[in-house]
């Protein structure tokens, strides 16, 4: 997992599985750089992650919340064709913007 | 047809919710199932899976969790066990809002759900529970016939 920070966007690239033995390191890493940056806008670059489930998929939620609560906006960037199904199962899509490329992240 | 089957004992460990993910997967890959069914049975295993050692056996490294897994002609049948506490109401339970974990958001049976083809769901508080779950291919590929002229 690498983090990216941009202003007021923290951008982190995923990579392998997000899952229960991952979800809560994940969780740690994200709410521990948002609070150490400032930064109040989330984007999440999925192109490397090659599995995610429920667990994954609460965490994401989670931080849209806490995210949206303070004001920010979250983002998901790369989405992989094969977990398309299951992350709009999830509903992520309808609550955050699908962006293919982190070029399309508005500036912080 | 005889089925292929493979039982599994695991320790009730997170880390084993991949290792059982890829041991259905393995035999999944058997049969007709596209990629894109091959990953909703991970997600689907995933979820059972992870109720069990979560839910189940509310992280006991100690317990065990059962997979049975067998393919008979083109349908795979899952099957995850647990002897943990069980779960008091099933129906409630399956509700989408349902979970006790407010980041999981009760997304486990949802997925199980509308990832296999059926899914039963066996449960007595104290005694545990038996998750069991079938999937056939949807665009069933013939047997190939030889080379053709």
């Amino acid at each position: 997992m690498e983090l990216a920070i941009s202003g007021k966007n923290l951008v982190v690239r995923v990579h392998g599985v997000l899952d229960v033995q991952t979800a809560g390191d994940f969780r740690r890493r994200i709410v521990e750089a948002l609070s150490e940056s400032g930064a109040r806008n989330l984007y999440l670059n999925l192109s490397g992650l090659t599995f995610v489930d429920s667990s994954g998929l609460g965490v994401i939620l989670g931080r849209f919340r806490q995210v949206t609560e303070s004001g920010g906006t979250m983002g998901l960037v790369a989405v992989p064709e094969q977990l398309m199904r299951t992350v709009a199962m999830g509903g992520l899509p309808k609550l955050m913007p699908l962006m293919a490329t982190e070029q399309q992240i508005q500036a912080g | 047809m005889d089925a292929n089957r493979v039982e599994l004992a695991i320790s009730s460990r997170p880390e084993n919710v991949g290792l059982a993910r890829v041991v259905v997967a393995a035999l999944a890959a058997q049969a007709d199932f596209s990629i894109a069914e091959i990953e909703e049975i991970k997600v689907a295993v995933s979820e059972a899976v992870t109720n069990a050692v979560i839910h189940g056996y509310q992280s006991r490294p100690e317990a065990t969790v059962w997979l049975e897994v067998a393919l008979r002609g083109g349908d795979l049948e899952v099957a995850v066990i647990d002897r943990g506490c069980g779960i008091t109401d099933v129906e409630l339970a399956r509700r989408p809002a349902y979970s006790s974990d407010p980041e999981r958001m009760g997304m486990g049976f949802m997925f199980m759900e509308n990832f296999m083809d059926s899914l039963e769901i066996h449960s007595a508080p104290n005694e545990g529970t038996r998750v069991v779950m079938h999937k056939r291919p949807a665009v069933s590929v013939p047997p190939a016939t030889g080379e053709r002229v």
